[in-house]
């Protein structure tokens, strides 16, 4: 049920975009450890929940827009 | 007699007096890497040039505690085990470590010369998995695991950036300045390595972009890349990729960007924060792209190394147990330059840029680590087992077992 809720909650944070109304690369500055990755995992195991564990480490959220993404959020292949 | 003309004339009246005489300075420098007496017990490397401070390191405690000689070039990681793997002789202009050496007040080792048709090479380096080359590996080569490297995105000093993610990076160097990514729109600025790299085919792995498809300006050596870029005329418009350890050499002049992985919430740093040291993030799975290094010497028909002294070199390099047992530190060497050996590791992969899963070392050694990576450490001292409890006392701490 919590990792129903943690995957419910990346899903928000993916789909939200771009937050602040347009700004194209947003950068935030470096995240202070008050400030938690609420989706994080605190008993990782898989690949995933490894990425995202909970950590005091120093952190950016960066959201950037990126032109050639296609529409459905996947990679376009290499040129 | 030139010795005299130099002890008179050095600076341009030592090179005049070398071109009236038909030296080379180089000749006279050089001696010849088969020269017993002043490189005993030699070993001969072909290593990724993001090791060369590895083999000055590890050399130089080699050389002062055991009499043995590290001889090396470098050059990418795959031209490594072509080498080794066709047992192909090399020849030319080798780095070495001589007697009393020290790499705090020699940053370059000295250079000696083999001439052709060469030598083979005893062991050969690759800082990604074997299957990220072309040639597959012979079965009369034996591949050990060595410690952990992590790759940095990296900008100038005066860049605004502080993070990229791979879906930027994918772009950025799988496009160029045809994939849109602001601000690195530059192609003369994105600065990268040449397809047989160790450093983009496992940055390559993490973004999606296989090595031969790496946009940019192509550069054949780390050091080469660390510089321009840190000269880079447009700060905010130049990105390069580098080993970490060559990275931590160039804080004064570059930044690591954070790197936020496909699937992960936010970006990170290789180290629990931008100017730290511990290698936190790649410890614990928060950084993606790292990769093992690779450790390779040939074996003799009964399939024992060919040249045991060079088994040796590898065992003490990526902390195996050996006989008789070194009188310094060998995983020392490692963490000095940046390395994280596997006994520190949390995490494990088993292919290039592959998932993590949690790993515990038989022998764990993230104290020590912690200890010589940072100064400091938060585990107990010990000297023995009986104060740690249900761990074990360790290269001076208690780790958890």
């Amino acid at each position: 049920m919590q990792e129903t809720k943690k995957s419910l909650a990346l899903a928000l944070v993916l789909l939200s975009g771009c937050p602040d109304g347009g700004n194209p690369d947003r950068d935030d500055p470096l995240r202070d450890l008050a400030s938690p990755d609420l989706a994080c995992f605190a008993a990782p195991v898989s690949h995933v929940e490894i990425l995202n564990a909970c950590t005091t480490a120093q952190s950016v959220d960066k959201r950037p827009v990126l032109p050639l993404l296609s529409a459905d959020g996947t990679l376009p292949p290499l040129p | 007699m030139t010795h005299a003309l130099l002890t008179v004339a050095r600076g341009p009246l030592a090179v005049l007096a070398l071109h009236v005489f038909g030296l080379s300075s180089s000749a006279l420098a050089q001696p010849a890497c088969a020269d017993a007496t002043k490189l005993p017990n030699p070993v001969y490397l072909t290593v990724g040039d993001t090791q060369i401070n590895l083999m000055q390191r590890l050399g130089a405690e080699l050389r002062r505690h055991e009499q043995i000689t590290l001889i090396w070039r470098a050059t990418g990681s795959c031209s490594n085990l072509d080498t080794l793997y066709g047992d192909l002789p090399m020849s030319g202009n080798f780095s070495y470590i001589p007697a009393g050496y020290d790499p705090e007040t020699t940053p370059t080792a000295p250079s000696c010369t083999v001439p052709a048709p060469g030598v083979p090479a005893d062991i050969a380096n690759s800082i990604v998995f074997l299957d990220g080359c072309p040639t597959p590996k012979p079965t009369d080569v034996l591949d050990t695991l060595g410690p952990v490297q992590s790759f940095v995105f990296a900008v100038p000093l005066a860049s605004a950036q502080t993070a990229i993610t791979a879906e930027e990076a994918y772009f950025v160097f799988g496009f160029g300045q045809a994939g849109k990514v602001a601000p690195w729109l530059d192609n003369n600025l994105l600065l990268s390595r040449p397809a047989t790299k160790g450093t983009v085919i496992s940055i390559g792995a993490s973004i999606g972009v296989p090595a031969g498809k790496w946009q940019g300006t192509k550069l054949n050596l780390s050091q080469d890349l660390a510089s321009q870029l840190a000269a880079a005329p447009d700060p905010g418009k130049a990105l390069g990729i580098l080993g970490s350890e060559v990275y931590d050499g160039y804080r004064a002049q570059l930044k690591a960007l954070a790197f936020r992985a496909f699937q992960q919430h936010r970006a990170y740093f290789p180290d629990s924060t931008q100017n730290a040291f511990d290698k936190q993030n790649v410890r614990d799975g928060h950084y993606h792209i790292w990769s093992y290094t690779h450790w390779l010497t040939r074996l003799d028909a009964m399939g024992k190394p060919r040249k045991p002294l060079a088994q040796r070199v590898i065992d003490l390099l990526v902390g195996n147990t050996v006989q008789p047992a070194p009188r310094f530190e060998p995983l020392d060497s490692a963490i000095h330059v940046g390395l994280i050996p596997r006994c520190a590791m949390k995490v494990q992969r088993s292919r290039e840029g592959g998932d993590f899963s949690r790993y515990q070392s038989d022998q764990p050694c993230g104290c020590h680590f912690e200890s010589r990576a940072t100064g400091s450490t938060r585990c107990t001292a010990c000297v023995d087992s009986s104060t740690c409890g249900s761990g074990t006392c360790r290269h001076g701490f208690c780790e958890e077992r």
